[in-house]
């Protein structure tokens, strides 16, 4: 049955070959039986009927012949039709030689979620893998099929079985039980996954069939993706790029939700940022965001008026709770055709009070009375606590949001070490001058850091000047401002206070310049320090500089009446603003949750001194799962996929002594202490709230949660359209692309649609010309009189 | 034998016929007299030529006037009028009962005769017959009564046909029986060997006789509008053949009209008239056609 094989290459419906080839002989057949039925007629004239024969056998002979076989090439044309023929079997799809390896990589990436009628766009590709491996089965053994999902290209669903019966039935249930992700995928991981699987094939004929929707935003990475397509076309493989999402729709999704959460606590209003992008192609007029807190839905909404496509709109709304403790806030909007993109999480601790160090240098002066007074005024939880600087040798600084050093002169070295460290871990700080401030201890302990590979900025921004000057005032009675804000981004509020009246009464009255050598442009001097106020005399009066995750605002006077007007009547009410807003800027971020994506995995270190092992995860809308944390990372658990290993997550808010999840350093050692555990739990494609329950030794249960929400790159859903992939590609021939909805190619129909043409052609021209000959060759009495 | 005249000359083509007259082409010697020219001389309003007297002339044909002119005896000359003594060659082989249509050559060439027949009995002449296969079937001598008719036909009645030989001998045979000159009918399909028919027919030619020749063809033979797959058995021991007769029907054709060709240039050579009669044609018209002919052809050649 090898030939039978065989045909297969070259047709598309083998099972009519045989049929046409016995039809073909039926010609042959019609001459012979004519041949043996034959009337008699008794004739006279025979002389010239042998004569006629001796004249014409050759001729007769040949013309014969001809119109036979012409006759038997139509035929076989007309079998060469129904079997549709395919000269090339590299342009078959699925009925080639004797192995055919279809490599399906399915695109189970969150935008792939989007409804299309009935369906969505997942189901229409899994129903294309279903037809795939349904036509492919008609050639049993003879086809065999890989299925990579996007989501997990390193463990094929299938690979590389035999497409049989026996495969249909068990992958029918597998796909109906197969869930499209909510996560976004790079298509070229998939695409690298399937190249170097097919390169280590070298017996079969290979495809690469890629469903995917086709987003305009996969198709970015011009050069990573056409560089894995034409290594694929250089091993032979040809590529078919399957659509399955016939046209564009709206959508609209929430892709902010923030707040000032650095600053919040129990009772104190906190205002959420909740942002709404419209990916859509016509204007939205009015929107309105519902907000739950803690799951209950509050009576408050985020109305926004206007979104232009491709703008996100931000709108704000205060929500203040009561009890300190971990709380969620959920936004959501109306469905659209992508639905999981209308909703956004936000979870956070709250603490009951927000505790700042004041540091006075000079021990209970103006300038720290002026700051604690400020602190507290207002409806805010602030905690200031003034100490002198030997406060920062005996006690650890992580429970201050920020630190304030006023007027503080010199510091010990385990005092700056200290700092440093909190800084660097995200803590807040804030310097103020004073007279007891030491120049040149500043510059040669505070302002550098000597470091292997050069000096970096520490934890003063600048090198001091020898003392502090008086503003040269020419008028006094000016009412122009002394000061005026940088137009910098974190503290662009500053500007928009500057305008305020208040900012034009403040009167500074000494400042300490910083040195010559010193450039005042930030752009020339590139170290990082930004100036965010200048004087009147354009020198700096206000610095800010990154310092590891923290932030350190420099201001170059003082906080009390010698140094300027500030803290008093009149100005007091615009330092006021500007200590709230800058603590809202730089406080330390504990207590604020990063942003999660679905399917990072949550990962909890567990001491065992303190919790049991066992540890429960309830993700959202699922029954609670337990896990066994294990001494090693790897083996933990046996929920976790191998694949989610790998993925590396950083800070999070519960840290306590003994049990924390996610560690905040990746220097932190995972297997170091034997009596810490590790679980991991990486099945969070769900966007929504997850909790992680763990259980003290004293049978009391701990709960922490995380949010997980959808990336905003699935939200996008502007379609690549074929121009825009061909593009990318270039003219790579062994590239097909498939209109949605279009399953030709599934059944070879665009294999031979070349040859087609051609066949009908040659039917066309074959029938005309055996027409012609048959009527050449047969009699046709004249219609008018007979000739003799 | 009158149901045998009746099928091959009805009455109504009798009626359409009677106005024919058969004329020698040829001076024919005859014993009557009739409405042919005889190569003698004698009663007759016709004058021909003077010739000087001889002795045993006789002296009533002297012309006077011309002897008072030239004191010389001529006498005149006047030409005779003779009856036709015509003898009908049928042609009564196997290959003559091939008919595709309502008659047989064999039925249409005994129609030809029987008419013939007719015509000169009526113009008083005498007619005879020969039928020939192989040989000379049957013979009738040359008779002028009305009822010689009947015998005529009754010679003409065939039973088991043969194939033909030469047709040489059968012409040879009819020479050597006809003594005087006269018409010699020759009704056939030809269907012999040429050398010895344009020998039979130079012989007859020689001997002073007015030849005529009825080439009997059935439309088939000359149309050969035969269609599928076909074997054709040949009368006369000719020999089979199975083919498509659309194919060789160009080549058939061909070679019949050679054939016609053929005998044609040879009969306008030897001055024999020749003349194609299909048997779909109707007797009448035929025969008018061609004897309507044959009169505006007449010449007065005396040898």
């Amino acid at each position: 049955m090898g030939w039978l094989t065989s045909l297969t290459s070259f047709f598309v419906n083998p099972a009519m070959v045989l049929p046409g080839v016995a039809l073909a002989s039926a010609p042959v057949i019609i001459h012979l039986i004519n041949r043996m039925r034959y009337r008699k007629i008794r004739f006279a004239a025979m002389e010239f009927l042998f004569a006629s024969q001796k004249r014409n056998r050759r001729r007769l002979l040949l013309e014969q012949l001809l119109l036979l076989l012409m006759r038997i090439l139509l035929v076989l044309l007309i079998m060469f039709l129904l079997a549709r023929l395919v000269l090339d079997p590299e342009k078959m799809s699925l009925f080639r030689g004797a192995k055919t390896h279809h490599v399906v990589l399915l695109d189970d990436s969150g935008s792939m979620r989007e409804q299309i009628g009935e369906t969505s766009a997942f189901l229409a590709s899994v129903e294309i893998v279903q037809k795939l491996v349904s036509e492919g089965r008609q050639r049993p053994d003879s086809q065999k099929l890989t299925l990579i999902l996007l989501s997990n290209p390193t463990a094929p669903l299938v690979n590389q079985e035999n497409i049989n019966d026996e495969l249909e039935t068990r992958l029918e249930t597998r796909l109906e039980n197969l869930v499209c992700t909510h996560q976004h995928f790079d298509l070229t991981n998939g695409l690298q996954v399937a190249a170097d699987l097919l390169a280590n094939d070298t017996e079969s004929i290979k495809h690469l069939h890629v469903i995917s929707d086709f987003r305009r935003r996969d198709w970015s990475d011009e050069d990573a993706i056409s560089k894995r397509v034409a290594a694929l076309g250089a091993d032979d493989v040809t590529v078919n790029l399957v659509k399955v999402v016939p046209k564009q729709n709206n959508n609209i999704a929430i892709t902010t939700l923030d707040g000032s959460l650095r600053v919040a606590a129990a009772s104190v209003p906190i205002t959420f940022r909740v942002g709404v992008t419209n990916y859509g192609e016509t204007t939205i007029a009015k929107l309105s965001v519902s907000v739950f807190a803690d799951g209950t839905q509050i009576s408050k909404s985020v109305e926004l008026s206007e979104i232009e496509p491709g703008q996100e709109e931000i709108g704000e709304l205060e929500v203040s709770f009561n009890t300190p403790g971990r709380h969620s806030i959920k936004v959501s909007t109306d469905v659209d055709t992508l639905s999981q993109d209308n909703e956004r999480y936000l979870v956070f601790d709250l603490p009951s009070e927000l505790p700042v160090l004041v540091v006075d240098g000079a021990g209970g002066s103006d300038a720290s009375r002026n700051l604690v007074d400020a602190l507290e005024a207002g409806d805010c939880a602030y905690k200031p606590e003034t100490q002198d600087p030997t406060f920062l040798r005996k006690f650890p600084l992580d429970k201050f949001r920020t630190v304030y050093m006023l007027n503080v002169g010199i510091l010990q070295p385990d005092a700056v070490d200290r700092l440093q460290e909190y800084v660097a871990g995200g803590g807040g700080l804030v310097w103020f001058m004073g007279d007891r401030i030491e120049d040149n201890y500043y510059v040669a302990e505070l302002y550098k850091i000597q470091q292997r590979f050069g000096d970096r900025i520490g934890l003063f921004p600048a090198p001091l000047g020898e003392t502090a000057v008086e503003l040269s005032r020419p008028e006094f009675t000016n009412p122009g401002a002394d000061l005026a804000f940088e137009p910098i981004s974190i503290f662009a509020k500053f500007k928009e206070y500057f305008r305020s009246s208040y900012f034009n009464v403040i009167r500074i009255k000494k400042y300490y310049p910083l040195r010559a050598d010193w450039s005042e442009d930030d752009k020339v001097r590139k170290d990082g320090v930004q100036t965010i106020a200048r004087l009147r005399n354009n020198k700096p009066l206000c610095l800010v500089h990154e310092f590891g995750e923290g932030t350190i605002v420099t201001f170059l006077t003082g906080a009390d009446d010698e140094w300027n007007n500030w803290t008093g009547d009149p100005a007091g009410l615009s330092f006021l603003a500007t200590i709230h807003d800058m603590q809202k800027q730089i406080s330390s971020r504990v207590g604020v949750s990063r942003q999660r994506m679905v399917g990072e995995p949550i990962h909890a270190e567990i001491d065992l001194t303190k919790y049991s092992k066992t540890v429960e995860i309830v993700a959202p809308g699922a029954p609670p799962v337990a896990l066994e944390a294990g001494p090693k990372d790897a083996d933990s658990t046996d929920l976790v996929d191998a694949g989610s290993m790998d993925a590396k997550t950083s800070d999070d808010t519960s840290k306590t002594d003994s049990a924390k999840t996610d560690s905040d350093s990746d220097s932190a050692p995972k297997t170091a202490k034997s009596n810490v555990y590790f679980a991991n739990y990486a099945d969070t494609d769900f966007p929504g709230v997850y909790s992680i329950k763990l259980t003290t030794l004293d049978r009391e249960t701990e709960e922490t949660t995380f949010a997980f929400n959808v990336p905003p790159e699935e939200s996008e859903l502007k379609l690549a359209d074929t121009d825009d992939i061909r593009k990318v590609l270039g003219d790579e021939a062994t590239v097909q692309i498939q209109e949605p909805g279009n399953f030709s190619w599934l059944e070879g129909k665009e294999a031979d649609q070349e040859i087609r043409h051609f066949l009908l052609a040659c039917l066309m021209f074959f029938l005309l010309a055996e027409q012609l000959l048959a009527y050449k060759l047969s009699y046709h009495p004249k219609s008018s009189g007979t000739d003799t | 034998m009158t149901q045998d005249y009746r099928r091959f000359l009805r009455p109504e083509e009798l009626s359409r016929i009677d106005r024919l007259e058969i004329r020698a082409r040829h001076i024919v010697e005859g014993f009557l007299s009739g409405m042919h020219r005889s190569p003698y001389f004698g009663q007759s309003v016709e004058f021909v030529q003077h010739r000087e007297y001889a002795q045993g002339d006789d002296i009533r044909r002297i012309d006077w006037k011309v002897w008072s002119k030239t004191d010389k005896y001529y006498i005149k000359q006047y030409e005779e009028e003779t009856n036709l003594r015509t003898t009908l060659v049928v042609d009564v082989s196997e290959s003559m009962q091939f008919g595709s249509g309502a008659m047989s050559k064999y039925e249409y060439g005994c129609t030809v005769a029987a008419a013939l027949t007719h015509l000169l009995l009526r113009q008083q002449d005498a007619v005879g017959m020969v039928a020939f296969d192989d040989a000379v079937r049957s013979t009738v001598p040359c008779r002028s009564k009305k009822n010689h008719i009947h015998s005529i036909l009754q010679g003409l009645a065939a039973e088991a046909p043969r194939e033909k030989t030469d047709i040489n001998v059968i012409l040879q045979h009819v020479a050597e029986q006809q003594s005087r000159r006269g018409m010699i009918v020759l009704i056939s399909d030809l269907f012999a060997p040429r050398e010895g028919l344009f020998k039979g027919l130079k012989m007859l030619r020689h001997r002073g006789h007015d030849v005529m020749i009825m080439h009997i063809m059935d439309d088939e033979e000359l149309d050969f509008n035969y269609a599928g797959t076909t074997r054709f058995i040949g009368m006369e021991e000719m020999g089979d053949l199975v083919c498509n007769p659309k194919a060789l029907r160009q080549g058939y054709i061909d070679a019949v009209t050679a054939f016609q060709d053929e005998i044609r240039l040879h009969c306008a050579r030897t001055v024999v008239d020749y003349q194609t009669i299909r048997t779909s044609e109707h007797l009448d018209a035929a025969l008018s056609q061609y004897l309507n002919h044959r009169i505006g052809m007449r010449q007065s050649v005396r040898n």
